[in-house]
């Protein structure tokens, strides 16, 4: 974890791209809490975080302060803005009618009051002192994630033996301790070894082999 | 009294039946198997293993969930006695006795101690669940959906105070877990909310992909950032596995103290093995002549907070299996795999399904002496275990994730979701959220909005019927006590570091 902990004190860079991001993600808020047909208190939980923001972001480009904690900070900004993308999710939904909940109103209550929460969170960031921002490993992540999704569209209509097969090779290029033939005889192994234990030892329908009626328009298909 | 022994019976008769007996077996071998791997705690274990349970009968898929859940918490012990890296977070205290003991050449009767006061404390809370089973599901018959509101409050708040860090953002956790769950059909107009037209996300997003990619994925991506490192694993023989007598007399008293504390700790919300085996280590530590013995291989060390997380997380099936609701995060998978197999966890589950409730009682019980008889003189082939490169093992924990999660619903679109999580858990991880509040959430956000919105139709919308109701009213005092009693002191500690800078 240590090694990758930029230095967080008094960054103006910091301060600066916080006041920024503060402000436009507030004008954001403000704006969908402006077009939220629901009202009530999405709408006023909503029109607080933005002014909350909006002061918070201006008052530190006046006074030139440091985000002070910007891992806080910038998880909260994130939340924020997850909860934002949640009630613009769910604008489509009908609210309350009469003392009944709709199918909106369970949504917007919790997003609302996320988007409380991350300010609650991103405001303690900006003015208590805490973490900096840790630096992201590309290599792993990108492997792994890549290796699922090609297993994803290729188990339909490539089997599971090849697609098993394909995902361990990618996903043990996100290691640089990995070797190349070790990591084909563990693959192979280890597709046989899924082959047996799903299919036949606990029963479950996955095709083993590419189906028959492969073409190109369905080849790559997830539905 | 009568009624206790002639239930326990039935759960006998259902958990000794040969197959039953089997999956259990097998649940706490290959628990063990994954718990032992490091950096694999039984969340990602018990999220990892989910779907090979979906092909079985219900009784005994929670059988063997159960079984896998005592085994990963077990496999952490081991880790964290030999290697000292904890499997898992309820046995980070281990490390410091249990290991000390193993670089004296004493990691057999550490194991074993282990072993027995996990033992010693499963029987006496599966007593205990068994007995207070009965009277808690007479009173959540008497709950109405403003109870059960509140009650889900009160344990949401617990989670919160007793998580970790901080308290804003575990809350701000549980809120994303539960805005998170509203995706999928609305309950009562079966609208679709926020699925953006993806028939895949008609039935809401599935918690397995969110545990399996918050849990599993990520975990693999952290260990893959701090590389292999030197595993120093004690290669010293394991000779003389059985601790003298002793050093049972020692550990006696510490395994009963570890019982009991780890078995009122697990039935209350939020609570459950992590904290108390942190509480045992501690008190034990108080309670003792020569505390200064602790940290440099007191065998006292190694039992109390085994016992404590062994009976914790066997009581924390109280709530789950009386009140439906999960006290942790753990409970929350289980849930999730009752759901799955269409059992609605709660005060009913025990009317209706006497021999799923008791079965899995009993098989708890024969789930920790299979542990004690299987797992000890196993400890060699674990051991052997932790010596595999993790650039061998991670590929394949990848693999079955992917696998698994795509023959529960054959749905390529569930495994592209665990991607997305994965990433999502890695970002979480950077910023210091616990993810293990948000699965909470996201378990308890469709009931929660359930009984939230009953609550308010009974009461024709008046919200005060929360505070008007007395157990209802009760609950949420005990929750806003509990939570104003953590946040005090650290809006106090953050006003003085913001004097103190300027």
């Amino acid at each position: 974890m240590s090694e990758g902990v930029r230095a967080a004190p008094g960054q103006t860079g910091h301060a600066k791209g916080g006041a920024i991001a503060a402000i436009v993600l507030s004008a954001i808020v403000a704006l969908a809490g402006w077009t939220s047909p629901a009202g009530g208190f999405a709408q006023s939980a909503l029109y607080l975080c933005a002014v909350a923001l909006v002061l918070a972001g201006a008052a530190m480009l006046l006074l030139g302060r440091a985000v002070h904690g910007p891992r806080d900070y910038y998880g909260g900004l994130a939340l924020i803005a997850m909860a934002m993308f949640a009630i613009w999710a769910s604008n489509d939904l009908p609210g309350m009618h009469g003392f009944a909940f709709g199918p909106g109103t369970g949504p917007r209550i919790f997003a609302s009051m996320l988007a409380v929460m991350g300010a609650v969170v991103a405001v303690i960031g900006m003015a208590a002192e805490g973490a900096g921002l840790e630096r992201y490993a590309f290599r792993g992540p990108f492997f792994i994630t890549l290796a699922t999704i090609v297993f994803a569209f290729t188990i339909r209509s490539f089997g599971m033996v090849i697609a098993s097969f394909v995902s361990i090779m990618i996903s043990a290029s996100g290691s640089n301790e990995s070797k190349v033939v070790e990591t084909i005889i563990w693959g192979a192994v280890l597709t046989a070894f899924c082959s047996l234990l799903f299919p036949y030892a606990l029963n479950l329908p996955i095709p083993l082999w590419p189906s028959p009626n492969i073409s190109l328009a369905n080849m790559f298909s997830i539905r | 009294m009568f009624e206790l022994i002639s239930n326990l019976g039935l759960g006998m008769s259902v958990a000794v039946t040969p197959t039953n007996l089997m999956l259990c077996v097998i649940g706490v071998l290959v628990g063990t198997l994954i718990g032992v791997l490091p950096g694999i705690g039984p969340l990602a274990t018990i999220a990892m293993l989910l779907p090979i349970t979906f092909g079985l009968p219900p009784v005994g898929a929670l059988i063997m969930l159960a079984g896998i859940y005592y085994g990963s918490q077990y496999g952490g012990s081991t880790t964290s006695i030999l290697v000292n890296i904890p499997g898992e977070a309820a046995s980070v205290v281990t490390t410091l006795d249990g290991h000390q003991m193993a670089l004296q050449g004493r990691a057999g009767p550490a194991l074993a101690i282990a072993a027995i006061g996990s033992f010693f404390a499963g029987c006496v809370a599966t007593v205990l669940v068994a007995a207070l089973g009965g009277p808690l599901t007479s009173v959540a018959l008497l709950f109405g959906p403003a109870e059960y509101f509140a009650l889900m409050v009160l344990g949401l708040v617990f989670a919160v105070v007793l998580a970790k860090g901080s308290i804003p953002k575990a809350i701000a956790m549980i809120l994303l877990g539960l805005m998170a769950s509203m995706v999928g059909s609305d309950i009562e107009t079966g609208q679709s909310r926020m699925s953006f037209d993806l028939p895949e996300l008609a039935d809401g997003i599935s918690f397995v992909t969110v545990a399996m990619g918050v849990f599993g994925y990520a975990e693999i991506t952290r260990n893959l950032e701090h590389g292999s490192g030197t595993r120093n694993v004690i290669n010293a023989k394991l000779s003389g596995l059985m601790p003298t007598w002793a050093d049972l007399k020692a550990s006696a008293g510490a395994i009963g103290r570890g019982t009991a504390l780890g078995s009122i700790l697990g039935i209350l919300p939020g609570g459950g093995a992590v904290i108390s085996a942190f509480a045992a280590y501690t008190f034990e530590k108080k309670m003792s002549k020569h505390p200064e013995r602790f940290g440099k291989g007191a065998i006292e060390g190694v039992a109390a907070p085994e016992s404590a997380n062994n009976a914790a997380s066997q009581t924390s099936f109280i709530p789950l299996l009386t009140l439906g609701i999960p006290p942790n995060a753990v409970m929350a998978l289980m849930v999730g795999a009752m759901t799955i197999h269409g059992i609605v966890p709660g005060p009913q589950v025990m009317t209706k399904q006497p021999e799923l409730f008791w079965g899995m009682i009993a098989s708890m019980w024969i789930g920790n002496a299979l542990l004690v008889i299987i797992n000890l003189p196993l400890v060699g082939i674990w051991v052997k275990l932790l010596q595999v490169p993790y650039r061998l093992l991670y590929p394949a924990i990848l693999i079955f994730c992917a696998i698994g999660v795509y023959s529960i619903n054959n749905s390529p679109f569930d495994v592209l979701l665990v991607a997305f999580f994965g990433l999502f858990g890695y970002w979480l991880v950077k910023h210091d959220f616990e993810p293990a509040p948000m699965i909470l959430g996201f378990v308890l956000g469709p009931l929660m909005e359930e009984n939230l919105r009953r609550a308010m139709l009974i009461a024709r919308g008046d919200p005060t019927t929360f505070v008007t109701r007395p157990i209802s009213a009760g609950l949420l005092a005990l929750a806003s006590f509990m939570l104003l009693l953590a946040v005090l002191p650290m809006i106090r500690s953050k006003r003085e570091e913001v004097f103190v800078e300027d």
